[in-house]
Parts: structure tokens; C-alpha cells; sequence
């Protein structure tokens, strides 16, 4: 890597211009980054850290170390938003890897009439503010005389999920070589096979990957879900959103802190399995 | 090629239809017991256009997209170009630092955002004790809560697409320029500032296009003096019930957005150019 070496040149110069941030002294850089990462991080921990103060307050630093919190929310009416959301998210999941998969894999090798349009469809649903999507779905649905229900939220969750999942593996499919399916298909086998057998086994640590952003994107979903939901069926984001503006208290701490945790560990592991440089 | 056609049909169904359901709503009057009546009319533009609190909201809004996005890309671009071109052994963590949060909750956010803001949150006690401050301050529900915690959930936007510019500007270029004598300031000012516009256009435009129809963070950090387009729309829908205006509303956001998004796709082909 070049740059590594121009790093150095670049310290090397800073001596003589001074202070200055382009390319800096060493120590300047350090206290910007350090700063940039505590104010990216600060949200988070102080949740983290009032979920585990034994006070009735919501405080941080806490006084001490208390797990009362996390008891408190296990045994609340947020985990039924959580088993609701649970749902959701893996019914929508499975039905966005159903119709993306095969859309992706289509886009990457084949040529088809329309393919500029249907490409630039797919990804509309990423540029179409989410609170608009929610409010047309919403319209719809109430045309529809379909209420409130895991259906709705799972049909709305397809459609926002679905331009990661049809991203992610297009780009897998794309560092694929061809010739594995070019073979396949000349030996005679038909395009259904070719996509059964060669296709989702080599792309198989993709498909985990889209598989848990899909999942991410509908778990934390706060604000399609506005719209669709009731007081009886009710995602975990909404009930937090609602609730906070009302009352803040640590119970809500230890339910975000377990959110941020599984948040970050599924974006850990999903980015260990496919490299995701594009997300929006 | 009949793979692609049920996640397109999908798309088409529950986008694109139900956004024309939308147009079509917002041409129609107000009607208070079934939201919207039986008369076709262009009076909801019309009020959007007239009436003091829209205005307000239009132009808050606009307000708002601007000053994230400039914050968000000034904030960005030192912590871009670290990522890109400082080689340093941190910059996995911080790039790690920069993604993971990007999928927690956007309600997570904003409640530590509350924590860290209120009255008796941990900046007002640091604040006191350093003596800035002689009693606790209200951060939360103004502006500068919603901008502070906008800009904390829109920097990876700015910083990924002009992280990715700065890594594909070769550092030749640096090098030639270098030799030739220019400082350093000099070669950032005028060889990598401005290869790297493109991707701060590419950011900046995507940070906007987000910001202008954020709804949670000015719905949970700002207060009802504060109007924006995103919370009219939520009242209108939501609570007011009246279907056609919020419609309309919805109409100019994603007209808005998309054309931004057009003037996206025409930006880096200029520089190129």
C-alpha cells in the first residue's frame, strides 16, 4: 500500500507548514479521530451504562452494578413487541431472499428488456423517504380494509428489505466467475438447476450475509412501522418510541441495550461474511 | 428474464402503486368524516403554498437539510480521508466504528441522545463541574438537539462515499506534486480537495436527501414550536385525519428527494467532464 509511506512523507512536511489539518501532525489526527468516535459511541454507552444503575433513575455514570433492569424488562409488555417484531422480521427475511435472490442473480448475468428500469425500481425503496412509504402503505391497506397485523408489517418489510438483499448478492454473483454456470448449462442443465445447484451453493456465505441485514433492517424498522401499527400488535421500536415520550426510566436502557447489542453483533458477523462497502 | 420479475412486480405493487394511490389522494378535498371527499382540486398544493405554518415547515425543513448536511460532511471528511489515506493500524476499528451503528435502532439513538442531553444527563453534570455552566441547561427539545443527533445518525452517509473517492485518487499524484515542491496543505488544496469533490457531492447529497424526511429524532428531541415537514405529514395522517393535505405533503417530500437524487447522478459525471 502506497499510502502508508505518504503518511509518513505527510507528518514529515507538517513539521515545516505547522499546524495544519490537511496532513497534520500525528497528534492532532489521534485527538480528532478520538473525539469523532466518542461522540459516534457516547449515545450507546451512556444507555448501556444507566441499564445497570440499581436506581429507580435513569443515570450515567451509574452507582454501581445492578442486573434489577434487565430482569424488570424480561418480565415486561415490551418482550411481546419483541416476539411481534421477531416475526415480522424473520417472515419478511425469508420472503425478501425468495424474490431477491433470484432478481439479483438475474441483473448480474443476464441481458433482458427493461433491465435499466427494473434495476433502478429495485432500489427505489431505499430512496423513498421510509416515512412516505409508510403513510402510502398505510392508504393502501386501509383501501384494502386490511388492519393492523403481522401480515401488513411483514408485506411492508419485504419491500424495504428487499434493494439490501437484491445489493449484497448482486455484488457476491458478480465475483463469481461465470464460467462455473456457462458450464453447467452446457452440459444441460436448465437455468432452474444451474441456480439451485451452482448458483445459491457458491454464494452461500452472501446469502447469510443479506439474509441477517434484511433481518436488521425490519428488527429496527421504526419508521414504516409507524403507520401500520395498533395498540395490540406493536413492534419493540414503536413501544420504545412511544413510550419514551412519555417516561424515561432504566427499564428502557436494558431493553436498548440488549437492541444495540444484537444490532452490532449481527452487523459484525454479516460483515465478516461479505464485504459491504454500499449500504444506502 | 423471468428471475427478476416477482421482486419487481413486488416493488411495483407496493411502491409505485401505492404512491400514484397517494397523488391521487392529494388532489382530492377534505372531507372530516371520511378523510377524503368526492371533489378533485389542486387546493392542497395551494395551501402548502398560502398558509404561514406550511411555509414554515417547507422552509425549516430545508433549513434543517442544509445545516446537517454541512455539518455532517465537515464533520466527515477529516475522519473520511483518515480511513482512505492515513494507513494508520486504527483504521479498521474506526471504519467498524463508523458502519456497525448504522442498523441500531433509530428510536435506541435517539433515547441516548435524551440520557445524554437531559437535565440531569451526564453532559449537564460535566458541564457544572467544569463550572461552564453555574445550573443544569434544556438541550433537549430545540434544534440543536434534533441537528446534534441527525448529524450523529447521517455521518457514515457523508463519510463511506467520500471515503471511497479519496481511496481511488492515486497517490502519484501526491508524490509528483510533492517532488515539485508543494507543501502539504498545498497538495490537499489543490490536487485531493478537489478530486475528491465528487464523493463529498455523492455524501452531502445523500446526508440531505435523508435528513429533510427524518421523522423520529425531531419527533422525539424537538418540541411542537418546531415544525417540520416530516411531523405535519404524521399530523395530518395520524392525527388530524386529514388524508389529502398530509398527501400532498408526501408528494413534495419525494419529489424533493428524487430530485436530489437526479441531481446526484448528474454531479459526478460534471467533474469528470
Amino acid at each position: 500500500m502506497p499510502s502508508v509511506s505518504t503518511a509518513g512523507t505527510q507528518v514529515a512536511t507538517a513539521k515545516v507548514s505547522g499546524l495544519r489539518k490537511v496532513s497534520g501532525p500525528r497528534a492532532l489526527q489521534c485527538l480528532y479521530v478520538t473525539v469523532f468516535v466518542g461522540f459516534l459511541l457516547a449515545p450507546l454507552i451512556v444507555v448501556i451504562g444507566a441499564s445497570f444503575d440499581p436506581r429507580a433513575l435513569l443515570r450515567f455514570p451509574p452507582h454501581g452494578i445492578s442486573l434489577r433492569w434487565y430482569d424488570a424488562a424480561l418480565h415486561s409488555p415490551f418482550m411481546s413487541a419483541a416476539r411481534l417484531s421477531l416475526t415480522v422480521a424473520v417472515l419478511a427475511t425469508v420472503s425478501a431472499l425468495v424474490l431477491g435472490v433470484p432478481a439479483a442473480w438475474a441483473l448480474a448475468r443476464f441481458e433482458f428488456p427493461a433491465k435499466t428500469f427494473v434495476n433502478s425500481l429495485l432500489s427505489a425503496p431505499l430512496l423513498v423517504p421510509q416515512l412516505v412509504i409508510g403513510v402510502t402503505l398505510l392508504q393502501i391497506f386501509a383501501g384494502l380494509h386490511l388492519g393492523a397485523s403481522v401480515i401488513t408489517l411483514a408485506l411492508a418489510h419485504i419491500l424495504i428489505t428487499l434493494p439490501y438483499v437484491i445489493r449484497i448478492i448482486h455484488a457476491s454473483i458478480l465475483g463469481v466467475d461465470v464460467s462455473i454456470e456457462e458450464a453447467a448449462s452446457n452440459l444441460g442443465a436448465n437455468r432452474l438447476r444451474v441456480y439451485l445447484t451452482i448458483v445459491l451453493p457458491v454464494i452461500r456465505p452472501a446469502l447469510y450475509s443479506a439474509a441477517l441485514f434484511a433481518f436488521l433492517v425490519s428488527f429496527d424498522d421504526a419508521v414504516v412501522a409507524l403507520f401500520l401499527v395498533s395498540g395490540a400488535t406493536t413492534t419493540l421500536p414503536i413501544a420504545i418510541y412511544t413510550y419514551v415520550q412519555y417516561d424515561l426510566d432504566p427499564t428502557i436502557a436494558a431493553i436498548s441495550s440488549m437492541l444495540i447489542v444484537v444490532s452490532v453483533a449481527l452487523m459484525y458477523v454479516a460483515r465478516k461474511l461479505a464485504p459491504i462497502d454500499r449500504l444506502t | 428474464m423471468f428471475a427478476a420479475a416477482p421482486a419487481t412486480l413486488y416493488t411495483f405493487a407496493l411502491l409505485v402503486v401505492p404512491f400514484l394511490f397517494l397523488v391521487w389522494l392529494s388532489l382530492h378535498d377534505y372531507d372530516a368524516t371520511t378523510g377524503y371527499g368526492n371533489i378533485y382540486t389542486l387546493r392542497n398544493y395551494l395551501h402548502l403554498a398560502q398558509y404561514q405554518s406550511y411555509i414554515e415547515s417547507l422552509v425549516g425543513t430545508a433549513k434543517l437539510g442544509v445545516v446537517v448536511t454541512v455539518l455532517a460532511v465537515i464533520v466527515g471528511y477529516p475522519i473520511a480521508y483518515y480511513i482512505a489515506r492515513s494507513g494508520s493500524r486504527f483504521v479498521p476499528l474506526v471504519t467498524a466504528v463508523v458502519v456497525m451503528p448504522m442498523f441500531v435502532s433509530v428510536v435506541v439513538r435517539g433515547f441516548g441522545w435524551m440520557v445524554l442531553l437531559g437535565r440531569d444527563g451526564p453532559l449537564n453534570q460535566l458541564l457544572v463541574t467544569l463550572h461552564v455552566i453555574r445550573t443544569p441547561a434544556q438541550f433537549l427539545y430545540g434544534w440543536s438537539a434534533i441537528v446534534v443527533s441527525l448529524v450523529h445518525v447521517e455521518v457514515p452517509l457523508a463519510i463511506l462515499p467520500i471515503a471511497s473517492v479519496l481511496r481511488g485518487i492515486d497517490a502519484a499524484l501526491d508524490d509528483a506534486a510533492r517532488s515539485l515542491g508543494a507543501s502539504g496543505p498545498r497538495v490537499f488544496l489543490t490536487i485531493v480537495f478537489p478530486l475528491s469533490l465528487p464523493g463529498v457531492a455523492a455524501g452531502g447529497l445523500l446526508v440531505f436527501s435523508h435528513a429533510i424526511a427524518a421523522f423520529i429524532l425531531p419527533a422525539l428531541l424537538g418540541s411542537e414550536h418546531i415544525k417540520l415537514m416530516s411531523t405535519m405529514i404524521y399530523q395530518q395522517i395520524m392525527s388530524i385525519g386529514n388524508v389529502p393535505l398530509g398527501a400532498a405533503l408526501g408528494v413534495v417530500m419525494v419529489v424533493s428527494a428524487f430530485g436530489l437524487i437526479a441531481l446526484l447522478k448528474l454531479v459526478p459525471t460534471r467533474f469528470k467532464a
